[in-house]
């Protein structure tokens, strides 16, 4: 049974330029959003910076209203509904705003549990316990403004489920954490998942929807690209293989010409630390090796690999189709 | 309503007052606007009738100045609630919560206002140690009474002002204009006497002009039955309320729609 549908969402917003002359310009968010995600899912949301997840998950959670279209959220409309949807969903956004710094990790879920109406005696024992959930029980008595951003992040997921929810939204929540306690959370958030929770996850790391996942959309410039399971994405790209060139100080215009050779498919850069990696999608057994590397004439190159595409290049490939058509 | 549905509302305000007690604790902002506001109000008001010899005019400066100090704290503080909320990213979170943003900032201000208490007591400090006025209040109950419940009217009228502040992040200019026609039309900085006629309705209107008699009647002793006047004010604070509580779903509906409540 679907338990999020949307219909030809869109959102607009509006902004203006100028000082005298003002003039008023039209900024679409959403553009026409079709999604149907069945209860207990794990549903993934892919999309560069500014692609419309976070507008999504803000219009799903009842915190912003659609220009035009229907979202439901249990059937109920996000618009009309807002009471009855509230006390069921959970909301998680990244980064470190979204708490009150000079409260203690304790004294933040006492004041939220109040907010979603949770009864003081099931309070008190569910506290503790997501406490330990989210591994901060050692810390939960000081006050926030001395935790570290993955602490924060933990208790942001606490928080999100002190009313215990049916579904949780979870807008980016690993960005910005390092490699561990990024691990950490996503366990947590497939143990949630395997407790019967509905997840709706937006993420711009590849990897972490391709871990988690049951099912994925990508999105860009307000649109669905697709939506299917990680394994059918990668098939977008299965004839497909990815040839990796680190060099030093590669000119744009070389990369442009590397961009409009006929068998290309797509072509991706990486800043590393002190290099570049240049990930190009060609078809399989071309052998076009030794033509990139003509191309890098003169260029210092570090290391050449070619491997088999994974989800991140089908995002690659999806997104930037988008925007050559664009 | 039943026992039930009360208890999570009153929880809810208890728990805002404290939160709202443990930020203010720290906030420089509160504590100078708490402290420093009356003492200045105070010498000023009080020297201009001192000086130019309205002597009687002292308490009533008294009592006004008070009330002054209660209302710009109140004012400001409550759009800096909101203000405070989209810093830290929770205004959004705490709209999605199934309770009424006007009840956690109705606790919030109610808060600032039981705080401000002190500015009253600031005043009249300053009234007997800058010109020797004494402190002596003729009817102490009736002045405490009148003096909690203009408190919470004047929460509740701050409740309205702050509505601003879940429109946009740019409310404070408005308030800043806004804060000083409704002290001059209260009658705390000058009698309302000296205001022209066609100023009543608006005066009638405005709580501080009915705590401003009540406080002085109570703190000169020149006043017969308070009771009318303590009915006065519950009834505009309950007209308060009232309007809050419809402003505030048009401005949260408002503020939805424009995507504004992360702005900051």
């Amino acid at each position: 049974m679907p338990v999020i549908v949307t219909e030809n969402l869109r959102r607009t917003y509006e902004t203006t330029t100028g000082v005298i002359r003002r003039k008023k310009k039209e900024i679409t968010a959403l553009d026409g959003v079709d999604l149907s995600i069945q209860s207990g899912e794990m549903f993934g949301l892919l999309g560069p910076n500014g692609a419309g997840k976070t507008t999504i998950t803000r219009i799903l959670s009842t915190v912003l209203l659609p220009t035009s279209g229907t979202a439901k959220v249990f059937g109920l409309d996000v618009v009309k509904n807002t009471r009855e949807i509230r006390p069921r969903i959970g909301l998680v956004f990244g980064g470190e705003r979204g708490l009150y710094w000079r409260l203690s990790g304790y004294d933040n879920l006492q004041y939220f549990a109040d907010l979603y109406k949770v009864q003081p005696n099931v309070a008190k024992r569910r506290i503790p316990e997501l406490l330990e959930l989210v591994g901060l029980t050692d810390r939960a008595n000081e006050r926030i403004e001395g935790y570290s951003r993955g602490m924060k992040q933990r208790l942001h997921i606490a928080r999100g489920l002190i009313h215990d929810p049916e579904i949780l939204f979870l807008d980016e929540p690993t960005i910005g954490l390092d490699p561990l306690a990024a691990r950490d959370l996503r366990e947590v958030i497939r143990n949630l998942n395997q407790a019967g929770k509905t997840i709706f996850l937006t993420s711009h790391y590849m990897f972490e929807i391709d871990a988690l996942c049951n099912r994925v959309a990508i999105m860009s410039k307000g649109k669905i690209l697709i939506e299917d399971t990680p394994s059918a994405l990668k098939k977008v790209v299965a004839n497909l293989e990815v040839v990796e060139i680190e060099c030093f100080g590669v000119p744009q215009e070389l990369v442009a010409q590397i961009r409009s050779h006929p068998a290309v498919e797509a072509v991706n850069i990486e800043r590393l630390d002190q290099s570049q990696l240049i990930q190009i999608q060609a078809p399989a057994g071309a052998e076009l090796v030794k033509e990139f590397l003509a191309i890098l004439e003169g260029i210092q190159v570090r290391k050449v690999v070619t491997r088999q595409p994974t989800l991140e290049d089908a995002y690659i490939k999806l997104v930037g189709d988008e925007a050559k058509k664009a | 309503m039943k026992t039930s549905d009360i208890m999570p509302i009153l929880r809810i305000i208890k728990n805002s007052v404290i939160l709202q007690m443990k930020s203010n604790a720290v906030s420089i902002y509160f504590i100078a606007t708490l402290f420093l506001q009356p003492v200045v109000f105070t010498v000023i008001s009080v020297g201009t009738y001192l000086y130019g010899n309205k002597p009687d005019l002292g308490l009533f400066a008294i009592t006004g100045t008070g009330l002054i100090s209660i209302w710009n704290n109140n004012l400001f503080t409550s759009g800096e609630i909101i203000r405070g909320e989209r810093r830290t990213g929770t205004l959004s979170l705490v709209m999605a919560t199934p309770t009424p943003l006007l009840l956690i900032l109705l606790g919030k201000s109610f808060a600032n206002a039981v705080a401000s208490v002190l500015a009253m007591g600031i005043t009249f400090l300053t009234g007997l140690l800058a010109f020797r006025l004494p402190i002596g209040i003729s009817d102490p109950f009736a002045f405490t009474i009148g003096l909690v419940l203009v408190i919470f009217s004047i929460t509740c009228l701050g409740l309205l002002f702050g509505s601003l502040f879940i429109l946009t992040r740019n409310a404070g200019e408005f308030v800043s204009v806004a804060n000083f026609p409704v002290y001059i039309l209260s009658g705390l900085s000058v009698p309302l006497t000296l205001l022209p006629l066609w100023t009543r309705p608006f005066s009638q209107v405005l709580t501080p002009t009915w705590g401003n008699i009540i406080l002085n009647a109570a703190a000169s002793g020149s006043g017969g039955s308070m009771l009318p006047n303590y009915l006065i004010i519950l009834g505009l604070s309950f007209f308060y309320l009232l309007i809050a509580r419809i402003l505030y779903k048009k401005v949260e509906y408002l503020a939805l729609s424009a995507g504004t409540l992360e702005q900051w």
